[in-house]
């Protein structure tokens, strides 16, 4: 139960980061993104995501136009503005240190043991 | 055969059996409520409509036009319910949620008229009975019903779950939602079992009527007593209904027309007559309108309130389903036989 609670704890800090880069040279529909995300085991229910997008959306990292669809009512596709694209690469920049260094204190305690 | 609701989702139009609607509309009052409180909320709901408009059309084709309840369950099951929700949110917005203080709702479980008072002693955490009290008292200045009925109009109804445990300004997640459900499960446990209870004894009391004769006395005892204070109510209600009416009315006869009381009470002292009253508080008798209003409001309101309060308990133990009550309007003014029958027939 507590490693269940930790590890949603952990995808949820790293779920901003993979809704920018899934956006990063695409536009994409709300559906698209949580299809990946999905996938990725990185969210269980759709409703979670929507508050996240309009709050990237709100604070000025997304934006979006409307589109027609033939199944249903008009879709919003979103694509990163252009602070959207230099937090995106922040986030990536950091993501990278951030997973060699953990990656390193993981193995040096396998090392030692 | 079912009956169907025709809905309109982000303009897409869809054909949904009840039960399906009535599970669909309190999710998305659920979904709504949950996010009432957030930034950009109006926007997120209808992403989140726009979002199950679609989902719902892709279950439909010519041959199968009509939304069930499987439909709405599993759309629900895409979406995620708000407990659900709750745990997908990261540390900050769980944060805002945490800070969010009680909120005042009219208590549904705890209610006489409006579940005001009830909703009052969650939020103060104070019994119900003393603002009850409150309000009684109150009424004598006319304040009360006044202040109730506004109460009653702008306080809204905890309807949901999490608006239950908001009342009671408990935390909201699932957690406590779940102890909560547990909590009147466990309540309606109890009243099915001494349905059960009761029944067996009954049953008891025709097998073998010797064996338990105190118990089936106790038993028949409280029948009788329950009885009586059925056949009490509805007098009462009734007479509280017939005096408040008539002393509405011939206050509000003597207000204007002095003859009505004289008529009826000859040797009083003073008249009851607004003009009159006037005349002593005015020596002018200039602006006597404020008085008479003045009196309407601290005699007339109460009365007035009397008046509904027996009426609805009236209502209430002659047509104990609600989808009968409807009627009663009627039956009260074309048929006061039948209605005062039905009294009788039903305490």
């Amino acid at each position: 139960m507590k490693s269940e609670k930790a590890k949603a704890q952990l995808r949820k800090g790293i779920l901003e980061l993979c809704i920018l880069s899934i956006l990063e040279n695409r536009e994409a529909y709300a559906s698209d993104i949580i299809a990946r995300l999905k996938q990725a085991d990185l969210i269980v229910v759709e409703g979670t995501l929507y508050p996240l997008l309009t709050r990237l959306k709100n604070n000025g990292l997304l934006e979006y136009h409307w589109q027609e669809s033939k199944s249903g009512p008009p879709r919003k596709y979103y694509k990163l503005t252009e602070e959207g694209k230099a937090t995106q690469q922040a986030l990536k920049t950091d993501w990278f240190v951030l997973t060699d260094q953990v990656n390193r204190i993981i193995k040096e305690k396998e090392d030692i043991s | 055969m079912k009956k169907n609701i025709t809905i309109n989702i982000k303009g897409l139009v869809f054909h949904i059996d009840e039960d399906a609607y009535e599970k669909l509309n309190q999710y998305l009052n659920e979904v709504k409520h949950y996010f009432s409180h957030q930034d950009g909320a109006s926007e997120i709901i209808d992403d989140i409509e726009a979002r199950i408009s679609e989902l719902l059309a892709e279950h439909l084709d010519n041959q199968k036009q009509v939304v069930t309840i499987k439909d709405v369950n599993h759309v629900i099951k895409i979406m995620g319910t708000t407990a659900e929700m709750q745990e997908g949110k990261n540390a900050e917005e769980e944060a805002f949620q945490q800070k969010r203080a009680k909120r005042l709702f009219r208590d549904p479980e705890n209610k006489i008229l409006g579940g005001v008072a009830g909703g009052m002693a969650a939020y103060f955490n104070i019994d119900a009975l003393w603002f009850r009290l409150a309000f009684v008292l109150l009424s004598f200045f006319a304040l009360g019903p006044l202040a109730y009925i506004v109460f009653w109009v702008a306080v809204p109804m905890a309807r949901t779950t999490a608006e239950k445990l908001e009342m009671k300004g408990e935390k909201v997640n699932i957690d406590t939602i779940e102890r909560s459900v547990k909590e009147e499960l466990r309540d309606l446990g109890q009243s099915l079992n001494s349905y059960a209870n009761m029944a067996m004894r009954s049953f008891d009391k025709n097998k073998s009527s010797f064996k338990k004769t105190g118990n089936v006395a106790a038993d028949g005892l409280m029948d009788i007593l329950r009885f009586a204070l059925k056949v009490a109510g509805v007098i009462a209600g009734f007479f509280l209904l017939f005096t408040a009416l008539s002393l509405v009315t011939v206050i509000m006869a003597g207000l204007f027309f002095p003859e009505v009381t004289h008529f009826l009470i000859e040797d009083l002292p003073l008249t009851f007559h607004a003009p009159a009253f006037a005349e002593m508080f005015f020596s002018g008798g200039l602006d006597f309108t404020l008085l008479v209003l003045g009196l309407v409001v601290v005699v007339g309101l109460p009365l007035l309130a009397l008046v509904t309060l027996s009426i609805r308990l009236d209502i209430r133990t002659s047509y104990p389903d609600r989808h009968q009550r409807k009627h009663c309007l009627a039956d009260m003014v074309c048929c006061p036989l039948y209605y005062r029958c039905r009294c009788a027939f039903y305490c």
